[in-house]
């Protein structure tokens, strides 16, 4: 009997490895299912659009433009044209092959390459192919197969996409629902990926969470200048407590990991200061979202500590309040046309100069009140893997545990 | 205003008045019933607040002591002894230990007093709680009514307080509270027609359905509430509806001095406003009725009263019309009665004396005659003796002029004997005056040939009515009539003066008046003028007036006198235009 055990129990020992191995591949198929608060589902939703629709540049972890859609460019100084040379053999949702007219893209040079670069990264400029019924074709990894505005978003592979075949088949993305009902949700395996609050950070095992740089500024957007306001916030105690440590407190739109120069703008609160400054101010309203519970704390918290320097803020409905309480993505990586897009968000506009004077400025007219940079936070199931917190979502990458490929 | 009325009018008002006494007592009386009902009903749901307040403050503090006891408090009272304890991780304990428990409210605090984890106010962390620092809101004490900091405002709630401590003797408080609202007060109201209320310093008015839309009819009682911090009490009407009545009673809730609330009792008076209004239509219907019948029982008394008053009074104006035959049928042996036989017995009485007088005055006439017609005779008579003696004389001395003394005192005696004739004619006449026969006479005419016929004699002044007076009369008696007043004004005047006579109307009668300018006569002389053979004058058989009177008496006429010594005399005679043949 031992002659004959010790052979087994190696030749066994040998198939362990190579049954790990067979669980770590990534696997083809499977649907993912993710759960958010947000209200809206747009076609320029910045989590997904962009693996829907792509552009012809794309920005890389630095914030530097690279090559996508097209492959490269070059000036054409007798016509005075940037000229951009697109991919081959893209497929579009509906299997045709996108094919520029004339062959090429071609831009006036009238705007420096770099800003065209960045511009040409924005989502706003992403290759959308009108059809007469149903949503524009695009060229991403994924198809929009359904759009139900304010609720679901279901997203399908696109087989024939230039870069491979995502591995998920379809990605539902179901929009409004409360941090609740995605926490009791993931427990009886209805979602695959949900936010949580920064409270349940410490609750749960660190593999299962999944915190990305701080990508989101939570600020006070004002209809017309509020003095004294910003100096009168204890930003600490809200990132302390409310934020239970996650992200940072700031006094700057852009987050440090973005401008470098975030230190440059203090969060010391100063009552002296807030009081004199506010001194006669008539009582604000604030319009919030009163049904997500950090956000009313936040605001509830911004307006006890108003009231302790003489400054009245009273909570309202409706969209005619004095200051609204708005996250607020930073949506690029480029501090300039992050700067941008959120002077546009609080209806502002954009101050010339560089990063520091820009973001000076903007702070100067006393309308928008950085608060936080916050990241987001999501808990992940264990079967998902090559989730990141990025935004947007690397659904390209994703690929699930166990998942079987539709026919 | 009538007896009769005045009687009736006593009655019905006798009788309204008891019926409303009766109303009014009655009335007062429900009211302080009710009232005192309303005490009792009030009574009874301020105890019910009160059990109610306890039994519930009983459950805030077992909560609390059970909350102070939870692990993840326990955790925090461990925490809470670090050297550098970090609580911010239990931000949101106290809101899932207040849903567990079911409290409105709960504070978990440092010792402090500040908060760690708000459930009904999560920005309010590291804010002073606030709402439990008075003396009976120590730890592990009762509960206590309190206003709990909220987001819109303080809310008024029973809160208690406890402390978990753990290892070196600190840990934290729990601050737990549940609010005083609609449920609170629909376990307070079990009696049909009592509500209660609370008033909120926040400003609004709950009932056991919610917040009360229009509570502005409260509002003095409110205020008398707040400035004083006593109870009272106020009927308040809801909607400006007096069908919408109620007492309402106000107790301050009150901790530390300051008013918090205010527990309204209110007790609907519905039934009380229906009672008094059934009462007092009661009354009016009754009054009713009873001024009907007391003005059947005052007619009908009256009746029995002023029937035989009335009896009197006919009895009496007849009696004063010359009719002394007039009597009061006495049906009663009452006072009433007593008084119409008095009246009778007085009435014949006056016969017997009017009888008597009469009798006297014809004794009296009758001893006037005597003298009179012995006076009258007495002149003729005196003559004829002294002429028959002279006669008889003459024949017993055989005088030579016994011829002519024979036809001197033949002369005298039928001088004298036709005055005898003539005097004994005047009182023939007056003793056999015919009854009148009445025709229609036109007065006017009748005195205008009058006048005429004295007109040789006396200058007669007429002043006559300008249209005809007809009346029924004996044309040859008024023609006597005139001619004796008309001899008499002349007789009265011996030096001449004025005489008139008019004519006219007067209530239904004729009126004729005699006037003069002469002597005129004195009070004694009026009263006495119309005795037969009563005269002023030195001659004449004092018939003439009589005769008079006589005419005027015959005709159902009246005859009176006016004058004034020295000024004259007028004689007025009333006459009906309608004869009594």
């Amino acid at each position: 009997m031992r002659r004959t055990t010790f052979p087994l129990l190696a030749a066994l020992s040998l198939l362990v490895p190579a049954f790990s191995l067979a669980q770590r591949r990534p696997v083809y198929g499977g649907t993912l299912r993710v759960e958010v608060r947000a209200r809206s589902a747009a076609e320029d939703s910045l989590e997904w659009s962009s693996r829907v629709y792509e552009t012809l540049v794309r920005l890389d972890d630095a914030g530097r433009p690279v090559p996508h859609l097209a492959v490269s460019w070059s000036h054409d100084e007798q016509r005075g044209l940037w000229v951009f040379q697109p991919r081959h053999g893209v497929q579009l949702h509906d299997g045709s092959i996108w094919t520029p007219i004339a062959g090429s893209l071609v831009f006036p040079d009238k705007q420096p390459l770099p800003g065209l670069l960045l511009e040409l990264a924005r989502q706003g400029n992403a290759i959308k192919v009108p059809q007469t019924e149903g949503p524009p074709l695009g060229t991403g990894p994924f198809r929009l197969e359904q759009l139900d505005p304010g609720r679901t978003v279901v997203l399908a592979a696109h087989d024939g996409y230039w870069n491979g075949r995502p591995f998920l088949d379809r990605v539902e993305i179901l929009y409004g629902r409360a941090l609740r009902d995605q926490a009791v949700d993931f427990e009886l395996d209805k979602a695959d990926v949900i936010e949580i609050a920064p409270a349940e950070v410490r609750r749960l095992r660190r593999s299962e969470v999944s915190i990305g740089r701080p990508s989101l500024l939570i600020a006070l957007a004002a209809s017309h200048p509020v003095r004294g306001l910003s100096a009168a916030i204890d930003r600490s105690s809200l990132h302390a407590v409310l934020l239970q440590r996650q992200g940072e407190p700031t006094g700057s739109l852009l987050p440090q990991w973005l401008s470098g120069i975030a230190f440059l703008f203090p969060v010391i609160r100063d009552m002296d200061a807030a009081r004199a400054a506010g001194a006669g101010a008539l009582p604000w309203t604030i319009q919030y979202d009163t049904h997500e519970p950090l956000l009313r704390a936040i605001a509830e918290r911004v307006i006890l500590n108003a009231s302790e320097a003489g400054l009245t803020l009273r909570p309202a409905a409706g969209n005619n309040a004095d200051l609204r309480l708005v996250v607020l993505p930073i949506s690029s990586s480029d501090p300039g046309a992050a700067l941008a897009d959120i002077a546009a968000a609080v209806n502002l506009p954009v101050p010339a100069g560089d990063t520091y004077s820009s973001e000076r400025a903007l702070l100067d007219t006393q309308r928008i009140v950085p608060l936080l940079h916050v990241p987001v936070l999501h808990r992940v199931n264990p079967r998902v893997h090559g989730w990141r917190p990025t935004s947007p979502w690397p659904l390209e990458e994703i690929w699930i545990d166990g998942a079987v490929t539709r026919p | 205003m009538t007896f009769r009325t005045k009687l009736i009018l006593v009655t019905s008002l006798t009788v309204t008045g008891a019926i409303a006494l009766v109303t009014g007592a009655v009335s007062a009386g429900i009211r302080r019933t009710f009232e005192s009902i309303d005490a009792s009903r009030r009574a009874a749901v301020l105890e019910r607040f009160r059990e109610e307040l306890a039994a519930q403050g009983e459950q805030v503090v077992r909560t609390a002591a059970r909350i102070a006891a939870a692990d993840a408090v326990q955790r925090l009272a461990v925490e809470s002894n670090r050297a550098e304890p970090d609580f911010a991780p239990y931000v949101s304990e106290a809101q899932a230990l207040a849903e567990a428990h079911g409290l409105d409210f709960l504070d978990l605090a440092r010792m402090d007093g500040r908060i760690i984890s708000s459930a009904h106010y999560m920005a309010r962390f590291g804010y002073p709680h606030g709402w439990a620092l008075g003396e009976g809101d120590a730890p592990g004490g009762g509960a206590f009514l309190t206003r709990i900091p909220a987001q819109i405002a303080p809310v008024l709630a029973l809160g208690a307080r406890h402390r978990a401590t753990a290892g070196g003797g600190k840990g934290v408080e729990v601050l737990g509270g549940r609010r005083l609202d609609v449920s609170f007060l629909k376990a307070l109201e079990s009696a049909p027609g009592v509500r209660v209320l609370l008033w909120r310093a926040e400003g609004d008015v709950l009932n056991a359905h919610g917040t009360l839309e229009n509570p502005t009819s409260l509002a003095p009682l409110i205020e008398d509430v707040r400035r004083t911090h006593k109870p009272g009490v106020r009927q308040v009407e809801w909607n400006g509806s007096a069908a919408k009545r109620e007492s309402v009673y106000a107790q301050p809730l009150e901790k530390d001095g300051a008013l918090l609330a205010v527990l309204l009792v209110a007790t609907s008076l519905d039934d009380q406003v229906r009672l008094e209004r059934s009462i007092l239509y009661t009354g009016l219907g009754v009054g009713a009725v009873g001024i009907l019948l007391g003005v059947l029982i005052g007619w009908w008394t009256t009746a029995r009263v002023t029937h035989p008053v009335a009896e009197l009074v006919r009895g009496a104006r007849a009696v004063a019309a010359g009719d002394y035959e007039a009597r009061v049928v006495a049906l009663s042996t009452d006072e009433l009665g007593e008084l119409a036989r008095a009246f009778n017995h007085m009435t014949a009485q006056l016969v017997a004396q009017r009888d008597r007088a009469v009798q006297a005055e014809r004794v009296a006439a009758w001893r006037e005659l005597a003298r009179r017609l012995a006076h009258e005779l007495k002149n003729p008579l005196f003559p004829l003796q002294i002429t028959v003696e002279n006669l008889r004389k003459a024949h017993q001395v055989r005088s030579a002029d016994f011829d002519e003394i024979l036809r001197e005192s033949t002369s005298t005696l039928l001088v004298e004997l036709a005055n005898l004739k003539s005097i004994t004619a005047r009182f023939s006449d007056f003793a056999k005056m015919p009854a009148p026969r009445f025709e229609s006479v036109e007065l006017n005419e009748l005195t205008r040939q009058t006048a005429r016929l004295h007109a040789p004699t006396v200058d007669i002044k007429l002043d006559l009515l300008p249209e005809a007076i007809r009346l029924d009369a004996d044309p040859e008696q008024l023609r006597r009539m005139l001619t004796n007043l008309i001899l008499n004004a002349r007789d009265a005047m011996p030096d001449g003066g004025e005489l008139s006579i008019a004519t006219g109307l007067n209530d239904g009668h004729a009126r004729i008046r005699v006037s003069d300018t002469g002597q005129g006569l004195s009070t004694e002389e009026c009263e006495r003028l119309f005795t037969p053979y009563y005269t002023t004058k030195q001659h004449g058989t004092g018939l003439g007036l009589a005769i008079v009177q006589s005419v005027v008496s015959d005709h159902r006429g009246r005859i009176s006198v006016a004058s004034e010594p020295g000024r004259g005399t007028t004689f007025i005679i009333d006459l009906p235009l309608k004869g009594t043949s």
